[in-house]
């Protein structure tokens, strides 16, 4: 393992974390804008986005590296979706256990971010759990079990970690591109 | 007052990754209370000794580092960067970057904050600063809504509020206008009577010569000049070096004979109005642009010159007025180079770039080999856009709308933190696009640049243009002390 | 994001501590809550405490939006279902705490600007590298979507005009068209940032002080000692139920 993915966060990471959050925000909300407006449920935006939201995220890991970088996206992702935008306080869980779900995942199977698949599991896994989570919020608030049966929780959840997947495949190939190019460390 | 601000003895510094160093044996002492300015070609290394300096490289950044750097009490390198701010403070040319909040009294107590210090405390030395760079009665005010002048003080006041005696600029003034960058002037001229030691660095030399005590120029990676201020005034010396003229207007400049024919505009507008919602606008425009023709268009920020520019791009729409355009067939009319060429590449080689979205242009795939020939890219036509040197990424823009042959190149502020010898180089090209018979518009506060390159000026101010002529008429010293707003002082006097 | 009058109302200048105490109880509570009347009630209150800070209006889109979701939702059931009230013993309980975490987020969002926010989380002891990080986004949301306005820009002068379709028939567009510039952008600004704040003696690792402390108010203890009175008395009437329904 590098010695690069214990140590602790630096003030350069905390920044590049700060404004890749910032940029989730950015192209979830053209993708939105320009995908559909159609959603009402606010969750539900979330998974439209999935797959450009992770080429994002997989950008952020490759270039921090470190474990605990998509636990620190979950939470603050997840403060903002909480308390400012859309502000809604179910959204905080589901982020941040996406987001641990997929740093324990990598610490086990990768050590650390960086490489292709590490980068592709996280996104997947991080997206699947944190659908998991937010489409199962719906029973705590009296959802009757008929509408959404478990195995269409599943079905969605696997679909938009495929996305989620997709997406960080992308990620992986830009960042390759932007570190041969000289543009990225 | 025996001991000197700095100290740098045997410096070598390498980036990560890379072969060569960007620093080479560096040998300096800077004495308490000295104005130093720093200058050089670009790419020689200015910026990287400067972030040697607070330890930012390569605490920070990364590299490889040799040789000792003492700042007043504290070395570089049993210090951390937030240890040495207190005696040292850093200001550098985006003041968007440097900001963390959005009240202008919380930005100048973010440093203070920092350290942990009573709210009392703070308090004291955030009006102490403001008050330094004339701001207090901003303090309550939005970062957000200032100007970029106004934010580049708060960036100076920022640093302010640590108390540090020391202050290091890296083209503070880059994105200023000529008023912006006057105003910061005075200040450091303040700063500089009040026995701070400051290290400037800048292409561009006219406000700082006044003011400096010493002049270090650097190329590649070396010291190779530390001399008096005067040395500058030396044709010579600053065109072997690459170093701008502190006189913004050269007075052996011979204006060339107006010759532009004045038929067949390319484009021909009249009345032209555009206002934002927030009540800008820029009204009644007429204008004609001939082919071959390179104009000039100046005012301070805010007179609505990239309005402008976006309205006859057609990314804003006029909301009267017409623009006719000389030949109506095709669709593609505007290309725009914009002041920061990273916003605009897309594509992961050069030729991709010239070739990006062409598809729907029947035909232009065969004007890119040309293209790529005349702009002199053939070599650099599979490297990454992004691993380009700042002239290449202009120069590959260009291209990228040489293909689609516009009718007219706007570009926007395009020597931005260029120095002597890539001006000349732009220059050279301006000159050779000029026979592809399209019209071009240069924004620009350099006029310098504009003597060069232009054969009219438009002074715009308000929104409305308030003078058009000949350059030779336009830029002269009585012209500059009485239409330019704010430029009064780039005056020779 | 960017202005925010903070002195509007009562509810604006609590502390955001005691909003966030508000919003976390009442999403917890009102998923333990099963009286429908009670469930309303708590709604209403929410809506009350909107229109006293004033941004009942600025929220008024966002509510309808959801009302008519919940209309819908209903009526479908009705229709296909061919009872009315079935569809709506089925779907109110959920609708109604949906509703009130919905009101609550909105009650706390619209009150709080985010920058004070961020400096209560510092007060709550919130290790440094977390607020400072949240602070960073908070900050640049404005500054990268103008960037990526210009960037939209540029696609248009380079005769790239994209279309909703795009987003599905040709993703690469969107991303080497969008996501990288705004990457390469992102990867400069971030690090100019991490210098500034290193030059202005910022450490990751170390607590911070502030210019204007946060303090917990009169106000904020009255409307504290309210709220749990509230709350338990609604607890006891969902256990106790006085009324006969
Ligand atoms: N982060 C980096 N990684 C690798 N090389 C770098 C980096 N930054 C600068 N360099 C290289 O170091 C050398 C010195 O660059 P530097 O930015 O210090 O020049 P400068 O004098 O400040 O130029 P300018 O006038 O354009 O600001 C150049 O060759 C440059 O390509
Ligand atoms: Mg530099």
């Amino acid at each position: 393992m590098n010695k690069n993915s214990t140590g602790r966060f630096t003030t350069r990471d905390l920044s590049f974390i700060g404004i890749i959050i910032a940029l989730m925000y950015i192209v979830q909300t053209i993708t939105i804008l320009g995908i559909s407006a159609l959603t009402p449920i606010d969750p539900l935006k979330s998974i439209v986005s999935a797959f450009f939201v992770s080429i994002v995220i997989a950008i952020g890991l490759s270039k921090v590296k470190k474990i605990g970088t998509f636990t620190i996206i979950g939470l603050i992702n997840g403060i903002i979706c909480g308390f400012i935008l859309p502000a809604f306080l179910p959204l905080l869980p589901a982020t941040l256990l996406g987001g641990i779900a997929a740093d324990g995942f990598t610490k086990i199977f990768f050590g650390e971010y960086g490489s292709r698949n590490s980068l592709l599991g996280a996104c997947g896994v991080g997206k699947f759990i944190e659908t998991l989570v937010i489409l199962t919020f719906p029973f705590i608030l009296g959802f009757s079990t008929n509408i959404l049966s478990p195995m269409i929780i599943i079905v969605s959840a696997v679909i938009v970690a495929l996305l989620g997947a997709g997406g960080g495949f992308i990620g992986y190939r830009i960042s390759v591109e932007l570190k041969k190019a000289g543009a990225m460390e | 007052m025996t001991n000197p601000a700095l100290q740098i003895t045997n410096l070598n510094f390498k980036y990560p990754h890379q072969e060569n160093f960007a620093l080479k044996n560096i040998n300096l002492t800077i004495k308490r209370g000295e104005f130093v300015f720093l200058t050089g070609k670009s790419g020689c290394g200015k910026s990287t000794l400067a972030r040697c300096l607070n330890g930012t490289l390569p605490q920070i950044l990364g590299g490889e580092i040799d040789g000792k750097i003492q700042v007043l009490d504290k070395n570089t390198r049993e210090n951390s960067v937030s240890d040495l701010a207190q005696n040292l403070g850093f200001i550098f040319q985006n003041p968007e970057s440097q900001f963390f909040t959005v009240k202008v009294e919380d930005e100048v107590a973010f440093g203070p904050e920092n350290l942990g210090w009573e709210s009392n405390k703070i308090s004291k030395n955030v009006d102490e600063a403001l008050n330094a760079v004339d701001m207090l009665e901003n303090r309550d005010m939005n970062v957000f809504n200032l100007s970029e002048g106004q934010k580049q003080r708060i960036a100076v006041a920022a640093n302010l509020s640590l108390q540090p005696e020391i202050l290091v600029m890296d083209e503070p003034t880059s994105n200023l206008d000529p008023p912006g960058a006057y105003k910061l002037f005075e200040i450091l001229k303040r700063l500089k009577n009040q026995k701070k030691t400051i290290i400037l660095i800048d292409h561009r030399t006219h406000h700082a010569l006044p003011l400096a005590d010493r002049v270090l120029i650097m190329d590649k990676g070396k010291i190779i000049k530390d001399d008096e201020p005067e040395i500058l005034y030396d044709a010579h010396t600053r065109e072997s070096y690459g170093i701008r003229n502190p006189r913004v207007l050269d007075e052996n400049y011979q204006a060339p004979e107006y010759q532009i024919v004045k038929q067949n505009p390319v484009l021909d507008i009249s009345r032209l109005s555009y206002s934002y919602d927030n009540g800008f606008s820029i009204q009644d425009i007429n204008l004609q642009i001939y082919p071959g023709e390179v104009v000039g268009l100046v005012g301070s920020n805010g007179s609505g010159k990239t309005t402008l520019a976006k309205v006859l791009s057609g990314i804003l729409k006029p909301q009267k007025g017409t623009l006719n355009w000389e030949r109506e067939d095709s669709t593609f009319k505007v290309g725009m180079v914009f002041q920061n060429p990273d916003h605009q590449l897309f594509m992961d080689s050069v030729y991709n770039e010239l070739n990006f979205g062409l598809e729907e242009v029947p035909g232009a795939q065969l004007n890119i080999g040309p293209v790529l020939k005349s702009m002199n890219l053939e070599k650099l036509q599979k490297r990454h856009p992004h691993s380009l040197s700042g002239g290449e990424k202009q120069r590959t823009l260009i291209s990228a709308f040489l293909v689609r042959e516009p009718h007219l190149l706007i570009m926007d502020e395009p020597t931005t933190g260029m120095d002597y010898y890539h001006m000349q180089r732009l220059v050279y090209e301006i000159k050779r696009l000029k026979k592809r018979n399209m019209g071009i518009m240069i924004i620009s506060h350099d006029l310098e640049f504009l003597q060069q390159t232009t054969q009219r000026v438009i002074i715009l101010s308000q929104g409305k243009i308030i003078q058009e002529g000949p350059t030779g008429d336009i830029l002269s010293q009585d012209k500059l002390d009485t239409c330019f707003e704010g430029y009064q002082s780039l005056s020779i006097k | 994001m960017g202005e925010f009058d903070s002195d509007y109302s009562l509810i604006h200048r609590l502390d955001p501590r005691t909003k966030l105490i508000l919003v976390v109880a009442i999403t917890l509570m009102c998923t333990i809550i099963n009286n429908i009347f009670l469930l309303l009630s708590i709604g209403a209150g929410l809506i009350i405490l909107l229109t006293f800070s004033k941004t009942l209006k600025r929220v008024s889109a966002l509510l309808g939006f959801f009302l008519i979701f919940a209309a819908a939702a209903i009526s479908l059931t009705a229709i296909i279902t061919r009872d009315i009230n079935y569809a709506l013993e089925y779907f109110s309980p959920f609708l109604a705490r949906f509703f009130i975490i919905i009101c609550a987020g909105l009650l706390f969002a619209f009150t709080t600007p985010p920058q004070r926010f961020a400096q209560s989380l510092q007060q709550m002891r919130i290790p440094t590298s977390i607020t400072f990080t949240l602070g960073i986004t908070l900050r640049y949301i404005p500054t990268l979507a103008r960037e990526a306005e210009s960037i939209f820009q540029s696609l248009k002068l380079r005769g790239v005009h994209l279309s909703k379709w795009d987003y599905i028939r040709r993703p690469s567009m969107i991303y080497r068209g969008i996501i990288i510039p705004l990457i390469i952008r992102s990867i400069k600004l971030s690090d100019e940032i991490a210098i500034a704040a290193e030059s202005r003696a910022f450490k990751s690792n170390k607590s911070r002080s502030s210019l204007k402390k946060l303090t917990i108010g009169k106000n904020d203890v009255l409307f504290l000692g309210i709220m749990i009175i509230t709350m338990g008395l609604v607890f006891y009437l969902d256990n106790n139920p006085v009324f006969p329904f």
